[in-house]
């Protein structure tokens, strides 16, 4: 049975990255990068939120020939919901603190 | 290092469960964008990732082995007490506690046992001389040694003697205080007989364990230790749905 998604500081970095694009396929590689978080911590949660239908994969042809097909993320309709309402109180914070 | 790194990898996901073995596939192409140490930790990331898809992170697992090691200690020090019987009890116990209460890491507790108690044995089969040396100078304490010393017959009269090493070649190290006033002497004896100069009748035939103790206690040591492997795993099947070893 998958399990839910929860909202652990590391799985909002990982939705709001995605979130930023969340119509470009994104590397595994490159989420790390971003994110700022080790492959042992990242797939974990991106397999989490593949499983709950939040996150969709596909594997990409290399733009170099010769490269092996890499596998890519992006947020489906739902995980974009769910990472906005994750997001927006975040979100809301933020702006009232710059008003301020 | 990328070799390394790209075959460790290629193993650990070979035992990922079916719906997560694409995304380790891809953890593994990705793999290719990496060079030097940044390729060996994605590659211990995919270890990590095989941990939690078992379902025991890493902070469980540590705590577990650590229970195992105070567990082994223990049994150890009984062992070193002669408690034989209850050492090993004491191990079982532990393993069938492991099982059952956290069946996913018992797997890993029984694999560190297997480890351990060898090194185990083998440390305490040490202790275990020296407090059967203790026990037989009880007994057989003469009143006094003959030797020779640096071409100097002597007889010393000894007030206490202390083991403090035994090689596989039967030698034995003595430090102790003697009635000619040397103190800490240091001696080397290649056989008891020559240690205690005393009549051969005389002689505990158990002193012959002294010879090759380690080699015999590694020997039970380590079926012991695929004992305990084989009855965690066999506790594991019998209370969990999926067999530990259908990865």
């Amino acid at each position: 049975m998958p399990r839910e998604p929860n909202t652990s500081p590391q799985t909002q970095n990982v939705l709001q990255t995605l979130l930023e694009q969340p119509q470009t396929w994104q590397h595994g590689y490159e989420l790390s990068k971003r994110t700022n978080l080790k492959s042992g911590t990242l797939y974990p949660i991106l397999a989490r939120l593949e499983a709950s239908g939040f996150l969709e994969s596909t594997w990409l042809e290399p733009s170099t020939p010769g490269k092996p097909p890499r596998h890519a993320y992006r947020l489906t309709s739902d995980g974009t919901n769910f990472a906005l309402q994750l997001t927006k109180p975040q979100q809301l914070i933020t702006l009232k603190t710059s008003q301020a | 290092m990328k070799a390394i790194a790209r075959a460790l990898l290629r193993w650990i996901v070979n035992y990922y469960p079916k719906p997560q073995l694409e995304i380790g596939r891809g953890m593994l192409t990705e793999l290719e964008e990496l060079h030097g140490w940044e390729a060996l930790k994605w590659a211990f990331g995919g270890f990590e990732f095989y941990l939690e898809l078992k379902g025991a992170s890493m902070t469980k697992n540590i705590l577990s082995i650590s229970s195992v090691v105070i567990l082994a200690i223990l049994a150890s020090w009984l062992y070193a007490q002669h408690q034989l019987y209850l050492s090993i009890g004491i191990l079982v116990l532990g393993v069938i506690v492991a099982a059952l209460s956290q069946p996913k890491s018992a797997f890993w507790c029984a694999l560190t046992l297997a480890v351990i108690l060898p090194v185990t044995h083998l440390t305490q089969a040490y202790v275990f001389s020296s407090n059967m040396f203790h026990e037989l100078r009880a007994n057989i304490m003469p009143n006094s040694v003959h030797m020779v010393l640096n071409s100097e017959e002597i007889h010393l009269t000894p007030t206490y003697l202390t083991l403090s090493s035994i090689n596989s070649t039967s030698k034995f190290q003595v430090t102790g205080a003697f009635n000619s006033g040397k103190q800490n002497i240091a001696l080397e004896f290649l056989n008891p007989q020559q240690l205690w100069n005393i009549q051969p009748e005389n002689l505990d035939k158990s002193l012959i364990l002294f010879e090759n103790q380690p080699v015999k206690l590694a020997l039970f040591g380590l079926p012991t230790a695929f004992l305990l492997a084989a009855l965690t795993l066999f506790l594991r099947s019998r209370f969990t749905k999926s067999s530990p070893l259908a990865m």
